[in-house]
């Protein structure tokens, strides 16, 4: 059929309008990647090329002004994504595995919490955690809110999956004698992985991305993570030297982790970020 | 073992005998215990801030030693407050923008990639416009705020204005500029493609069966007209979608103001009951009296506002969904 030739004007100016919007899109990244190899120097001579020698010493003084921080980023992301994928699947399971009465009412009252603004909920919910509870520059202090607010969603998510699992595989293990907890690790958690797996990075890469909430409970500089350090960073650094490349370069290595992720899981990566628009 | 079939539907439990259902309750209470975990961090954590709101915000709360009850006061107050309003106003501005900026792109975008006949080579660009979502939110905005958006004053030059120049216009203040800030906040993430709205879109138009698009075909519809009386009609569940959630989250938004520390020209109503709640306590800024009781009435007002707008929005696009 002639419509299916790839080669007709029209599909060469389509091609050339999507790169076109490409570079747009990616400039961000290109102009960051530059920037973050410049000396002072060629920062002002030649703002967005690419200019030779490249100063890797950026980088160096870089990972000395956030080195730290990246290790209680990753601490606070690692423990929040790990509670969230056991804590949901277990009530999931609870939920969908037992007979008990309230449980719809109970489930109806988790989905409620979706429905509060954090507009509402920040300032009482910062004097509870930090004054009540006095979680004030721990790590706790952000991953357990954390945690909480990511449950409902994940809840819900997990949940549905839960349901479309076949009864006759529960059956069947229950006959030959294996416990709940049995049945929840062999069963609903092994034939759950895909979901897991989507939903723990999505997870991951939200409370990687955090700001607000660490940035009101990590007070002091060892706890900070890494978005509040490079935030100050850039102010401090351009203040004193007017040149923003070692903060760049900062910028730079901050973007990595997501990066690898999505180098390797960029297919869990779509389903996730995906997955929520379907289930409306 | 009949505790097994705890899984059957509540009709036929009820028809089951009597024994059965004294069976299973007896095991009925283990799964309390697999949702207890959640329940206890869903009670510590969110049920108890909502109703410290609702009370607070009754409550003088701020700076003086005892908090007392005021009634109504706060209320009275926010529906006088100019300042509020007016960053309400911009609010719906930036909301209105971005939802209207954010959807035709990631439509067109969308419909770019399903038109481009080389399969293989809309792959690869799917792949790449997804890349941007490595750059974690706060590194965006400095990248926007330090790099393209530098200010005429900066000593560096930035790209915004790089591109004036080369027209020959003169550079702007961009978000240092009380007049331009709200103009660069709407255009801030140019050409708002990137990242993955577009591939719902993307799904909702492969979703289409073939034999709608060959009827279309067979009846002489281009592609400009196949979009708008194909395509469209049929994405209505994923604009929805978007509308909602980008309603939602958009009147809540604050990151902008929050990472430019700009309160002025561009208040956001999230970002004024931020400073008078939480940043005042800091700097110690201890000139208004009772803040965080009237941060938490306007935080009610908020909660109100976005319950109405999202069933009115949630009401139109049921009844258009049916006409």
């Amino acid at each position: 059929m002639a419509k299916q030739k790839t080669f007709t004007p029209a599909q060469i100016v389509l091609v050339v309008v999507c790169f076109f919007f490409l570079i747009l899109t990616l400039f961000p990244i290109y102009v960051m990647l530059v920037k973050s190899f410049k000396s002072p120097m060629q920062e002002v001579m030649n703002p967005f090329g690419i200019s030779f020698p490249f100063r890797w010493a950026n980088y160096a003084e870089a990972w000395g002004y956030i080195d730290y921080t990246l290790l209680n980023t990753f601490v606070i992301t690692i423990a929040i994504t790990a509670l969230v994928l056991v804590l949901s699947s277990m009530a999931s399971f609870g939920f969908t595995r037992f007979q008990m009465p309230g449980k719809n009412v109970l489930f109806l009252m988790f989905l409620a919490i979706l429905m509060i603004p954090g507009v509402l909920t920040l300032i009482p919910q910062y004097k509870l955690v930090a004054l009540d509870y006095g979680l004030i520059n721990t790590r706790w202090g952000v991953i357990l809110p954390t945690v909480a607010g990511a449950l409902p969603m994940s809840i819900f998510l997990i949940k549905t999956f839960f349901e479309g699992m076949p009864n006759d595989v529960f059956e069947a293990a229950t006959i030959d004698g294996a416990s709940s907890l049995r049945l929840y690790f062999s069963i609903a958690v092994q034939l759950s992985l895909p979901i897991l797996a989507t939903q723990g990075l999505m997870t991951f890469m939200s409370a990687y991305n955090d700001y607000l909430w660490p940035l009101l409970i990590l007070r002091d500089e060892g706890v900070k993570t890494t978005a509040i350090v490079l935030k100050d960073l850039t102010t401090t650094l351009f203040n004193e030297t007017n040149s923003m490349s070692v903060a760049i370069a900062g910028y730079v290595i901050a973007c990595l982790p997501m990066f690898i992720i999505f180098a390797f899981c960029s297919k869990q990566f779509v389903k996730g970020l995906t997955s929520g628009a379907f289930k409306m | 073992m009949t505790e097994t079939k705890t899984a059957v539907s509540a009709a036929s439990a009820a028809a089951a005998g009597g024994k059965l259902k004294k069976r299973r309750k007896k095991i009925q209470f283990q799964g309390y215990l697999w949702i207890l975990p959640a329940l206890v961090l869903l009670v510590g954590f969110c049920y108890i801030p909502p109703i410290y709101a609702l009370i607070y915000s009754f409550t003088d709360w701020g700076f003086v030693e005892k908090i007392s009850f005021i009634g109504l006061e706060n209320y009275a107050n926010a529906f006088r407050d100019t300042q509020f309003w007016g960053s309400f106003g911009n609010v719906l501005l930036f909301t209105a923008c971005g939802l209207f900026f954010g959807n035709v792109s990631a439509i067109a975008l969308a419909e770019m990639l399903y038109n481009m006949r080389c399969e293989k080579l809309a792959a690869v660009l799917r792949y790449l416009f997804m890349l941007i979502c490595i750059v974690p939110g706060v590194v965006s905005t400095l990248v926007w705020e330090r790099v393209i958006f530098l200010p005429e004053s900066s000593p560096i030059l930035g790209v915004a204005n790089a591109i004036l120049h080369l027209f020959g216009l003169p550079g702007s203040q961009w978000y240092t500029g009380s007049d331009t800030i709200r103009l660069a906040i709407i255009l801030t993430g140019f050409p708002w493609m990137g990242g993955t709205s577009f591939l719902i879109y993307l799904a909702g138009l492969q979703n289409i069966e073939t034999s709608i698009m060959e009827a279309g075909r067979l009846d002489g519809l281009n592609s400009w007209k196949r979009i708008w009386y194909i395509d469209f009609p049929l994405m209505k569940g994923q604009l929805k979608y978007f509308l909602m959630t980008g309603l939602i989250g958009g009147l809540q938004n604050y990151s902008m103001q929050l990472i430019l520390q700009n309160g002025h020209s561009a208040m956001v109503p999230g970002y004024y009951i931020y400073k008078l709640g939480i940043e005042m306590v800091y700097t110690g800024d201890l000139n208004i009296y009772g803040c965080q009781g009237y941060a938490c009435a306007l935080g009610m007002l908020m909660f109100a506002i976005i319950m109405i707008l999202t069933i009115l929005n949630n009401k139109f696009l049921k009844t258009t969904e049916e006409g």
